[in-house]
């Protein structure tokens, strides 16, 4: 037990270094391209072609397996950008900083998503596009945070300076997750509940909900192979005038 | 055949909402994948003009 935890110890600190990292993630990358793809392909064919019609909704209900998985990725994107927050401003990790910049625009790409397939979805259901219903609202302001966060951090040239900003930003932000969350509990909205309850048995049958559960797992597994690419982007340009990155690049050449 | 297709792409006279999405999330995901691939080959280009 005490050498795995050791051997975990070590890859964390391993993974603070931006050399070490870009290295190890040249390795991971092809590997978690190709299951990441695999994964969310299946789940979106599985869902939306071989799952049932919705007895209430029709083949519309479909857009849920798009929709549901951006939506709860946007805000948990949000979680991890305020724990990489807290961790560049208690330990000062340089990586962690990075992670948080990288995090925030594939965030603010899944709430986008959440947003607009929501509202094509309501046209149908709801007779509207969009209403300013708690769960909605709180949704967008999400987005705009994701927005703020971003144009902060482009506007500080000094990038250790910009990492403690937006990450002050994010930990303060993560105010919205729970009411966002809980919207649809504090105010009467015409969004339906959550979908998700960690306390109550899922409200769909299992042919419906098995392949929206394999539609998360892509979906976060495109999260990783995302944010793996723009934590490589960004360490590249951060460290651009380092020896390692021009030996870095005689190796991918080789 | 064909009319199995032509039943999956209407989707009871709801697949404009439903392709609309799928086309949205991938279009979203397509540019995710682009821009960090532009910035390192940006770098790339730059260390090695510098090399040069």
């Amino acid at each position: 037990m005490n050498k795995i935890w050791n051997y975990i110890k070590n890859w964390f600190i391993e993974m603070g270094s931006p050399p070490l990292f870009f290295k190890w993630s040249s390795k991971i990358l092809p590997w978690l391209l190709f299951i990441s793809i695999s994964v969310f392909i299946v789940g979106l064919l599985w869902g939306l072609f071989y799952s049932p019609t919705d007895y209430k909704q029709g083949d519309v209900y479909r857009i849920i397996y798009i929709h549901v998985p951006s939506a709860i990725l946007g805000q948990s994107i949000f979680m991890f950008m305020a724990i990489c927050g807290f961790i560049t401003m208690v330990w000062r990790v340089k990586i962690s900083g990075m992670l948080l910049k990288s995090a925030a625009p594939i965030g603010a790409s899944f709430t986008l998503i959440a947003l607009l397939t929501g509202s094509i979805w309501g046209k149908p259901t709801w007779g509207t596009w969009w209403v300013w219903d708690a769960r909605l609202t709180s949704t967008l302001i999400l987005f705009f945070i994701y927005a703020a966060i971003i144009g902060l951090h482009s506007s500080i040239d000094d990038k250790t300076k910009a990492d403690r900003a937006i990450s002050i930003v994010s930990l303060v932000g993560i105010a919205i997750i729970p009411i966002i969350k809980k919207s649809v509990d504090w105010w009467q909205t015409l969004h339906q509940p959550s979908t998700f309850s960690l306390t109550s048995a899922p409200s769909m049958t299992p042919d419906m909900y098995q392949p929206l559960l394999l539609c998360f797992l892509g979906f976060y597994l495109i999260f990783a192979l995302l944010l793996t690419m723009n934590l490589r982007a960004e360490v590249v340009v951060r460290e651009k005038n380092r020896s390692w990155v021009s030996k870095q690049f005689l190796d991918l050449e080789r | 055949m064909i009319e199995q297709i032509s039943a999956i792409i209407n989707m009871d006279g709801n697949g404009l909402y439903v392709w609309s999405c799928l086309f949205i999330l991938f279009f979203i995901i397509g540019i995710n994948f682009y821009l960090p691939n532009r910035k390192l080959k940006k770098i790339y280009k730059e260390n090695k003009a510098k090399g040069q």
